[in-house]
């Protein structure tokens, strides 16, 4: 059991207009890095200009994490879905873990597989309130621009 | 207090049957509510009417302590849903206590504690009783609003507070096949469910149409009559029935 008061937190945002997918990179690293040093884990899916993350950590940090990541320029809209208390994480092993969702991939959740390089892989995740929501997201939900492509 | 005072788990005078909920899915068992009997396999009132008012936060608390204790003794082995009453206790969080050292004491994991409290419960202080559950869900066990649907909040809980699992008010449930606006406000439900990551569970299902309807729209979860009735200390068997075209 954890002592801290352990939560997470997901939201969806847009990228910026003068975002571009070869900013991804340098984005999860500064993330990844930054998040190794506050022990924020997570997950973050991009597709199509959309982003959702899932962050896990230390009730302060993360709150304040999430105050910066908001006025953070290169996405808006962001939209906080929740945050509650959880009594351990889903993402131990990830810093940030990364998948981008072609539109085409729509309903095609297990598809998720093949963007985890790394052992775990997406149906081994514990299921949870987590889960659930970035299988929602792959689903189409949650997305305030949506690619050409129709689901 | 006198009535409850110096029981232990033991000789408390209640019992309790255990109906499944059902997942439609794999056709599997989800979890099993526990419903508190008389030793004699009396009503649910017949044992609640013997406890006054201000004894009700020690039987909630004993309720959840004994519902462990019989489901571990019967070897139940899903998850287990525990009513829950955090508006009746001047301290909600001494039953969580209890209920952690019941788990423990019969090896019950935490993770397969469901906590259900009805919306009522929520009502008039939405950010307290957020407080309450939230030390619950700490610790690992879920909480499920009972009843949704049966009044007093309603959708607007959803907004303050998101449970892990909503269990549909069998008003709504009943004859939804053929009842348009009650089709309108479910699927609404069901699309906020699922936008929240939030499971649904179609509670007091008793018609192979209602059942029917639910499946289309994408709900898998189900507790009711058609499914298995209540048994007396026991998992009882359960059937799902063909779904109709």
């Amino acid at each position: 059991m954890n002592s801290g008061k352990l939560t997470h937190l997901i939201y969806t945002s847009m990228a910026a207009p003068q975002f571009d997918a070869t900013q991804l990179e340098p984005l999860l690293k500064q993330a990844r890095d930054n998040n190794q040093r506050i022990a924020v884990t997570g997950m973050l899916l991009y597709s199509d200009g959309n982003f959702f993350q899932v962050l896990e950590g230390e009730e302060p940090l993360l709150f304040k994490l999430f105050e910066i990541i908001s006025t953070d320029s290169r996405h808006r809209k962001v939209v906080k879905i929740l945050q509650e208390p959880i009594a351990r994480r889903a993402f131990s092993d990830w810093s940030m873990g990364f998948a981008e969702v072609d539109p085409s991939e729509f309903q095609q959740v297990e598809g998720l597989n093949d963007f985890f390089q790394r052992g775990q892989s997406f149906v081994a995740l514990k299921q949870g309130r987590a889960k659930r929501l970035l299988s929602a997201f792959v689903d189409g939900r949650w997305r305030a621009r949506l690619g050409g492509t129709t689901s | 207090m006198k009535l409850l005072e110096g029981l232990s788990a033991q000789t408390v005078p209640f019992t309790f049957a255990f109906q499944p909920i059902i997942d439609a899915g794999p056709g599997k068992v989800y979890s099993h509510e526990a419903l508190v009997r008389g030793l004699e396999n009396q009503s649910a009132y017949s044992v609640i009417s013997r406890y006054g008012r201000d004894q009700m936060p020690a039987f909630d608390a004993l309720c959840r302590a004994r519902a462990i204790e019989v489901a571990a003794g019967i070897g139940l082995d899903t998850d287990l849903n525990l009513n829950f009453l955090p508006r009746a206790a001047s301290d909600p969080f001494a039953g969580l206590d209890s209920t952690l050292a019941a788990a423990e004491l019969h090896s019950f994991s935490v993770d397969r504690i469901i906590i259900e409290a009805t919306e009522g419960e929520a009502f008039g202080d939405p950010a307290r009783f957020a407080e309450v559950v939230n030390e619950y869900r700490r610790v690992g066990m879920r909480l499920a609003i009972d009843d949704f649907g049966a009044g007093y909040a309603g959708l607007n809980l959803l907004a303050e507070f998101q449970p892990d699992i909503v269990k549909l008010d069998m008003g709504l449930v009943r004859g939804v096949d053929s009842h348009g606006p009650r089709q309108a406000i479910l699927r609404g439900i069901v699309q906020v469910c699922c936008d929240l990551g939030i499971e649904l569970i179609a509670e007091g299902v008793e018609t192979v149409e209602e059942f029917s309807w639910f499946s289309d729209h994408g709900v898998t979860l189900f507790q009711g009559y058609l499914f298995a009735k209540p048994a007396f200390e026991a998992a009882p068997p359960f059937r799902i029935p063909a779904r109709q075209a």
